[in-house]
């Protein structure tokens, strides 16, 4: 059988999400775009979003993505996660998630924040796959406006 | 008779690595090839012993070093079978074989490509023999013909006779297709060619590593090829220019070493090869490649090529047999073993390459993922990546009967899941 770290790695939940990821269907108006390729393999992730003009919150998004089952599976998990978030809250989240990946210690109160992410713990001795879980947070650094747009 | 292989195997200390607690099973060579102890030893004893720079000094160290430097470039000559080597020496070192095709878009093409002249490539080349005639095409108006492959992929002969015209300057392709393992039928191409007055450039990455190349019997214009995948070091690359070209060339990179004579207002260049070589070379690499090219002569380009057809032909002859990686795996290219080498590529509708990658990581299987540098050959396939496996001299049944115990494993444990 394979390591403890690849069956953490690739349990059911990881699994499902990557084939059957969240948020798939078009939303009503897009506000904000953000899209991110991996150059090294070709994996990318489109986020169309969709901002409370209030609370500048994110209030909808249509996920967008192709790759591996990490790449997928991780983009999909944040895109349950970042709904109804403050951008503050999404930065916060992928700090924890990082200090998860580099194998530095997390609270019991940072873990409630990242949810399923805490599946690609087992990435902190996977180096090589780090990149893929990151796509999606890439995307996110690179999110912009756009005129809205109605479907 | 065979090489003996577990003999060869012992001189490769790195193929007695454990990774994640398994006994490494490298089949990644189409990257890069693992180095036997001669060439890790050569470069070593070149630091502690020899190392000083070439062709200028008037001391011992400095001629010892300028003595090996030159004879790799002889050995290097003789190998590929460059006709006349030992009047003009017609090897040029670069860094890789990506640089060398660079260095002829920029010279020797950039100079002789007028507009609506035609550069012909196939649809399998790696991105280094596709993106600088891209470019040089539309600097220059000229038009870039892709050659279409057949659903093998290999390269669809019907159509030669119309691409390969009167518009041709220049056929630049692979020999041994880095994603595909197909062969390509060179010597028809150059002849096709030179029927026409173009010129062939032979992207050999894959092809001088594995199998004899003659550029005498081959009669092209240019070949390229990387030390690295050769058992050599990183970092040096090879082209060979035939002779009439090469009198003419004008040099592309300027400055020491390759200059006769210099004043304030100009500068005359060096004797060929070294006008084309400008500052300190790769000493050590050139050095230490010249120990890697004794150890393929000493086993002979013949008998690895024989090995290697008959590791492809164990690997075609397991994946006959194997009903499930039959149902559910793809492998790409040709089907006859006269013209594949041994490079595998599979594409597999249950996961991704990169996920299979890593669980045959976990084994201790060291394969690629990936696009290969060839993206637009991905895109006409409808395929993101593929997982390749690709064999050399030190490879065994053995390893090739585990990988497709590990791959079959891999895809059954996604294919659980579905």
């Amino acid at each position: 059988m394979y390591d403890e770290k690849i069956l953490t790695l690739y349990n059911s939940i990881i699994q499902n999400h990557s084939r059957a990821p969240q948020n798939q269907s078009p939303i009503n108006l897009i506000t904000h775009q953000a899209i991110a390729i991996n150059k090294f393999c070709g994996d990318e992730v489109q986020l169309n979003l969709k901002y409370n003009q209030n609370n500048f919150n994110i209030s909808d998004l249509q996920l967008i993505a192709k790759g591996c089952s990490i790449s997928i599976a991780s983009s999909s998990i944040v895109s349950t996660l970042i709904i109804g978030l403050s951008s503050e809250k999404i930065n916060l989240t992928r700090q924890i998630f990082e200090k998860m990946l580099d194998n530095q210690n997390i609270t019991d109160t940072e873990i409630m924040l990242l949810g399923d992410l805490i599946y690609f713990q087992p990435l902190s001795q996977i180096q090589i796959r780090k990149k893929c879980s990151l796509l999606i947070w890439k995307s996110i650094e690179n999110i912009k406006p756009l005129n809205p747009i109605e479907i | 008779m065979n090489p003996n292989i577990s003999q060869i195997r012992k001189d490769f200390p790195i193929l007695s690595t454990i990774v994640n607690e398994k006994q490494l099973v490298y089949l990644d060579n189409a990257a890069t090839s693992q180095k036997p102890i001669q060439v890790i030893n050569k470069l070593t004893d070149y630091y502690k012993n020899t190392n000083s720079n070439v062709h200028r000094g008037v001391h011992t160290l400095s001629g010892k070093a300028t003595d090996e430097f030159e004879d790799v470039r002889l050995k290097v000559a003789k190998f590929i079978n460059a006709p006349n080597y030992k009047q003009m020496n017609p090897i040029i070192w670069t860094r890789n074989t990506t640089e060398s095709i660079n260095i002829i878009s920029m010279t020797w093409a950039n100079d002789n490509l007028e507009e609506n002249d035609e550069i012909v490539v196939t649809a399998m080349e790696h991105h280094s023999n596709l993106i600088p005639w891209q470019r040089l095409c539309k600097r220059k108006k000229a038009k870039l013909k892709i050659f279409p492959i057949n659903n093998n992929q290999e390269l669809d002969l019907k159509y030669l006779d119309e691409y390969i015209n009167s518009n041709t300057k220049l056929v630049s392709i692979v020999h041994s297709s880095n994603s595909m393992g197909t062969i390509n039928p060179i010597k028809t191409l150059i002849k096709k060619a030179k029927s026409v007055n173009a010129k062939v450039l032979i992207d050999g990455a894959q092809s001088v590593p594995h199998m004899p190349v003659d550029v005498t019997d081959l009669d092209c214009d240019f070949l390229v090829f990387s030390a690295h995948k050769m058992l050599g070091p990183t970092g040096l690359g090879i082209l060979y220019v035939k002779k009439d070209i090469l009198q003419n060339l004008e040099p592309h990179f300027l400055g020491g070493e390759m200059v006769l004579d210099v004043s304030y207002e100009s500068a005359t260049w060096n004797d060929i090869p070294m006008k084309f070589e400008a500052g300190t070379p790769n000493i050590a690499d050139v050095i230490a490649f010249g120990s890697a090219i004794d150890y393929l002569n000493d086993i002979g380009m013949s008998k690895i090529r024989e090995h290697e057809s008959e590791l492809t032909a164990f690997a075609l002859n397991i994946l006959d047999e194997n009903k499930y990686l039959k149902n559910n795996s793809t492998l790409f290219g040709p089907k006859n073993i006269l013209n594949r080498s041994g490079v595998l590529t599979f594409h597999s509708d249950i996961a991704h390459p990169h996920d299979l990658g890593t669980l045959l990581d976990n084994e201790g299987i060291a394969v690629r993922t990936g696009h290969h540098c060839t993206m637009p050959l991905m895109k006409s396939l409808g395929v993101p990546a593929t997982l390749r496996a690709s064999f050399y001299i030190y490879n065994t049944e053995e390893e090739i009967t585990k990988f497709f115990e590990c791959y079959s494993k891999s895809l059954r444990f996604f294919d659980n899941v579905r």
